[in-house]
């Protein structure tokens, strides 16, 4: 049994874990929830004994080989990658770029000592057959840019369980991928863990990746274990009121009228956007990348319609052609039967009825702006400035539940919920009739996720706004929207009424993603809802 | 390298002195530097010459004072143009990225960058003659490819961002968002490489003078006084000594004073500060 | 990579092209008649229209042009005016004093620089470090030139360690033409020393913060093997960048060093030639020193290329 004891950990003074206690399960998956900020990766680290500097920690890490936390630091590293193992959330930046794949796994056997370079070579070259990577596709001479984000993590997991470690971490090892690859990873911790008899630390924000893959669970708030035990037992009862409420978000439906009209808005005519590419050899011809290959849209008065799509379908290019940020090359973007140009000819009385909502709230707004200016940015558009600017303002604040004294304040005074309200004002401000949302909810915690769809559904009633829904997220586009669309090397593969294309999927594709996509079992629906 | 806000404020002020001092002179020097006077040459340090005389009598203290005007003005200025030329020429780049603009600027830079301050400056000088004027192009020249690189670093890195994205959607033109929202965010980093390129000024005007491709006399120069100072080495050390310590001391608090202000504008040691 | 390598050496040859003509334009066009600036204002008539029609300078300036550079390419730099001899000769010999120079400077700053900077980012926040930081600092600050003069003022004229001044020729042996360009060598690699050594530390603290490195630790390196397996080499890389820039800086560094040590190198030719006003002297001169820097620029870019295989495209 591996156990945590008492854990508390303090970074310069400020408290960070308090008091953990956390039984892991031999041989079984035990997940580890919260939002962020709750302290899960600073578990883990402490496990690793790879705090930064300046933590002070007390309590017990109990693993077979004794308490982590007495042992010196060389104890620690022929502990590292050989009983315990761990992989991180971000696998496009966790491989040495200059090194080989097969150099990297094999490097765990070698700084252990269990092989020499040339065994260790032909260990690596199993370990990564095992995990979906086999020599005649991925030569052990690959470098990590030649790979995929999937494919990435898959080399962080061979190098993790090359030794057979006792215990692997995975903090947030699907965060960053796309759902079918998602799927796909879990589907290779999880036959690992069964397989080598390994236990498995799933850390995560996502209840339904839990409630798929651990018979184990610990819900975390604020540095403390709030509940754990055994997953289905756990989600059934539910029995303290945090739990409840993340359970609550996650399956939170905002209260939507579906109020679309039959007059379209916005049309899509087979558009298509396409990028040289480089050239191939000394003397090779350049070739050309269709990112949007004849898409052909329609987005109707008040409707809310999604788009789903994995990364490089195309979505973002897609949206940057409607929003007139990129010219097409061929086919044509029309708002309410005007056509759109993009580049010089501005057409701003058309530009100002279609706006935006970006997906990084910490990333949206000019840092040395004070809000109001932030908010005013698209009056622009306008031909003639509006005079009461700041009253306008401050209107498309309160609309969005912040009050009005945030003008004079520096947008990082404010939580990315907050941030994420202020430019929906901002997107609010020129009373436009579209507002495309660009992943607008996927960087928020699933909490204040759930309030900023209630929020966008009910502006939408109050002002008949027609919104497109872009997301990766099909669970979100499912609640917030009444028609979607699914996107694939840039090319619609199937649209239709949301629930029908969810309940019944006709292209493989849908029926792929929707597979793939965890969910939490509907009777396990237990304890107080929304 | 010291805490901070020590770095940031004994820089300013060693700065400030030979400022003060450079100005001073324009006004009130304690001896003219113009006026040879042979009989008083090669004094030690005393109470009338507070650092002695050189060979020609004149006040070591006014020669560095007037020195650190040439010294200044050749930096200052040979900055000016670097950022006044460079900035635009960055900003053009990298809101153009990729394009044929952006091909030409970059080329352009990497032309001046073949060729080192005093290579310009030998160039120039073959054809013009020495002077500070000529100093001030040579340094100057090799100043444009340097704020070019740094301000077309900085903007595009801010360029991928969504509020440059919210910009454009908001109507607003490539121009528009350089000066608007791009320049603002880069000053900092301009600031920083202001002061950088202003000591490694201070340096160049030095070796260009010490070489004679500089200011020439009478106008006295710091550099133009170690090559004087050069053959009389062995017997008055000092000679030599004093103005080289003069432009240690007056690189070294640029220096300072740009690590300083690097630090003072860095969000992250800027939060731990509170 | 083989592409790689042939784009750049592409652009070489364009950079090399452009400045050929710039550095034509300003010596042959700018002074409008070179023949009568490089005889002064008292010359004659007929004495301008000698040197015009021995210097080639009556052709179109086209003709001029392709035949300085054909000149060039066939190892004929023309004749100084001043010395009477071939161009080619009066470099050549002193080619062999500046450039050992500038190399000798090279390596002794690398070999300084390295293991400093290592140092101080491996004790980062420490004493060790703020002691590094504070003479690097100072380092920076001083000017090659007049740390020769304290070099010598200590080592040659107190010491009598070393000669203050002179070359006795490569032909009196390696030993003493090393010795002879040793203080030269350290005054030059001092500042570039510090230069170096502080982008190395930065460039060391910015790869340790990299997520591979807590990968690397993860699966069981200490501290000291990460950064030796994976940190360094990835460090170095940017490292490179900066010493093919110091070279060029070191070239010119050189020239003007050779003054304090009265070096038989390229710095003499080259200021005499600007008083002469000998401009073929410097027309060429400046030519080879860009010619210098260009390639040492290309040499870096083949090495950053080969280092990092992010940026050798295709197959």
């Amino acid at each position: 049994m591996i156990r945590l004891e008492g854990l508390s950990l303090d970074i310069h003074g400020a408290p960070i874990l308090r008091d953990v206690n956390l039984d892991i399960a031999p041989g079984k998956v035990t997940g580890l929830v919260g939002e962020s900020g709750s302290g899960k990766s600073m578990t883990a680290l402490a496990m690793m004994g790879l705090l930064p500097r300046g933590c002070t920690v007390s309590g017990h890490a109990w693993l077979e080989e004794g308490d982590v936390l007495a042992k010196s630091e060389r104890e620690m590293c022929a502990l590292r990658g050989n009983r315990v193992g761990m992989i991180f959330q971000e696998p496009m930046t966790a491989l040495n770029p200059v090194k080989t794949i097969g150099a990297q796994v094999a490097e765990t056997l070698v700084i252990h000592g269990r092989a020499s370079r040339r065994d260790a070579l032909n260990v690596a070259r199993a370990r990564l057959a095992r995990v979906g990577l086999p020599e005649e596709d991925f030569p052990l001479t690959r470098y990590p840019h030649e790979l995929s984000g999937g494919q990435r993590q898959r080399v962080c997991i061979a190098m993790a369980v090359a030794l057979n470690p006792e215990l692997l971490i995975a903090d947030e090892p699907t965060t960053a991928l796309d759902v079918t690859t998602q799927a796909q990873i879990l589907d290779l911790l999880k036959g690992l863990v069964d397989e080598e008899g390994m236990s498995l630390l799933l850390i995560t924000h996502d209840l339904a990746v839990v409630a798929g893959m651990a018979a184990h669970v610990a819900v975390m708030q604020e540095g403390r274990i709030v509940e754990q035990g055994p997953t289905e037992t756990l989600f059934r009862a539910m029995t303290h009121p945090y739990t409840a409420a993340l359970f609550a978000a996650s399956s939170h439906q905002p209260a939507r009228t579906a109020q679309a009209q039959p007059t379209p808005l916005l049309e899509v005519e087979d558009a298509v956007r396409s990028y040289r590419t480089a050239r191939v050899g000394l003397f090779g011809r350049s070739g050309t990348f269709r990112a949007v290959d004849g898409v052909t849209l329609r987005v109707n008065r008040g409707e809310s319609l999604g788009l789903v799509g994995e990364s490089g379908c195309g979505k973002s290019t897609l949206t940057r052609a409607i929003l007139g940020l990129d010219a097409l090359q061929g086919g044509r973007v029309r708002l309410d039967g005007e056509e759109i140009h993009a580049g010089h000819h501005l057409d701003t009385d058309l530009r100002r009825r279609m706006q935006v909502v970006f997906q990084d709230p910490y990333g949206s707004f000019n840092p040395r702006w004070k809000v109001e200016r932030l908010v005013a940015e698209p009056f622009h558009l306008m031909q003639t400035r509006p005079r009461d600017m700041r009253s306008k303002v401050a209107a498309a604040l309160a609309d969005v539940g912040i009050e009005a004294a945030a003008m004079d304040r520096y947008i990082h005074e404010f939580s990315g919920g907050q941030r994420q309200r202020i430019a929906i004002a901002r997107a609010l401000i020129t009373n436009p009739e579209l507002i495309v949302l660009d992943e607008a909810v996927s960087a928020l915690d699933v909490r204040v996720r759930a309030q900023i769809l209630d929020l966008l559904a009910s502006l939408q009633a109050e002002h008949g706004l027609a919104y497109l829904f872009i997301s990766h997220d099909l669970s979100v586009v499912r609640a917030s929207t009444d028609r979607v669309l699914v996107m694939k090397a840039g090319r619609i593969v199937e649209q239709g009424p949301t629930e029908t294309v969810f309940t019944a999927p006709d292209h493989p594709y849908t029926r792929s993603l929707i597979a793939a996509t965890p969910r939490i079992p509907a009777d396990w629906q237990g304890g107080p809802d929304a | 390298m010291l805490k901070g806000g020590v770095q940031l404020w004994l820089g300013a002020t060693l700065t400030l002195v030979f400022l003060a001092a450079a100005l001073l002179s324009f006004v009130w020097v304690p001896h003219d530097v113009e006026a040879l006077s042979i009989a008083d040459k090669l004094r030690p340090a005393s109470a009338t010459y507070l650092l002695g005389t050189d060979h020609f009598g004149r006040d070591i203290l006014s020669m560095l004072m007037v020195g650190a005007r040439t010294s200044i003005a050749v930096a200052l200025v040979a900055v000016g143009i670097g950022m006044a030329l460079g900035v635009p020429l960055g900003l053009l780049a990298a809101a153009n990225r990729g394009s044929l603009t952006d091909e030409v600027v970059m080329r352009g830079n990497d032309l001046i960058f073949a060729f080192p301050s005093l290579v310009i400056a030998i160039l120039i000088t073959a054809v013009f003659g020495p002077s500070a004027l000529n100093a001030i192009l040579a340094i100057g020249i090799f100043n444009i490819p340097v704020f070019a690189r740094v301000t077309r670093g900085g903007a595009l890195s801010l360029w991928t961002l969504d509020w440059i994205l919210a910009a454009r959607v908001a109507g607003k033109g490539r121009v528009r968002i350089s000066a608007e929202h791009i320049l603002p965010n880069i000053l900092n980093l301009l600031i920083v490489q202001g002061t950088i390129q202003f000591s490694l000024g201070i340096l160049a005007e030095a070796a260009l003078s010490y070489v004679g491709l500089g200011a020439q006399p009478p106008t006295p120069s710091w550099g133009r006084m170690l090559a004087d100072a050069q053959t009389m080495i062995y017997t008055n050390p000092a000679l030599a000594i004093l103005p080289g310590l003069a432009i240690v001391i007056m690189v070294l608090g640029l220096n300072l004073m740009g690590d300083g202000l690097r630090d003072f504008f860095d969000p992250r040691v800027r939060r731990a500060r509170g | 990579m083989l592409r790689f390598a042939f784009t750049r050496a592409l652009s070489l040859a364009l950079s090399l092209a452009v400045a050929s003509l710039v550095i034509f334009a300003v010596v042959e066009v700018v002074p409008g008649d070179p023949a009568s600036y490089m005889l002064g204002l008292n010359a004659t008539p007929e004495a301008v229209e000698a040197l015009r029609d021995q210097l080639g300078l009556n052709g179109s300036l086209i003709e001029r042009y392709a035949g300085w550079i054909g000149g060039m390419l066939t190892g004929d730099f023309g004749t100084s005016y001043t010395y009477k001899v071939p161009v080619a000769d009066l470099v050549a010999r002193r080619l062999w004093v500046s450039l050992p120079l500038a190399l000798y400077a090279l390596a002794l700053s690398t070999l300084i620089a390295f293991p400093v900077g290592l140092i101080a980012a491996a004790r980062r926040g420490g004493a060790t470090d703020y002691g590094i930081m504070g003479a690097t600092q100072l380092g920076i600050a001083v000017p090659n030139f007049w740390f020769a003069m304290l070099l010598v003022l200590v080592f040659a004229v107190n010491l009598r360690w070393f000669s203050a001044g002179g070359f006795p020729g490569w032909a009196a042996g390696v030993g003493p033409a090393v010795k002879a360009l040793t203080l030269p060598a350290i005054a030059l690699a001092l500042p570039q020393a510090s230069i170096l050594a502080r982008v190395m530390r930065s460039a060391l603290i910015e790869t340790l913060g990299q997520d591979y490195i807590r990968t690397a630790r993860a699966k069981g390196l200490s501290r000291r093997q990460a950064t030796t397996r994976h940190a360094l080499r990835n460090a170095l890389i940017p490292v490179l960048t900066i010493i093919g820039l110091q070279f060029s800086f070191l070239l010119a560094g050189a020239i003007i060093i050779e003054n304090v040590f009265y070096l038989p190198g390229l710095g003499r030719l080259i200021f005499q030639a600007i008083t002469q006003r000998d401009l073929i002297v410097v027309e060429s001169l400046v030519m080879l020193l860009v010619f210098a820097v260009i390639l040492v620029t290309f040499l870096v870019d083949i090495a950053y290329a080969a280092a990092d295989p992010r940026l050798r495209r295709g197959p």
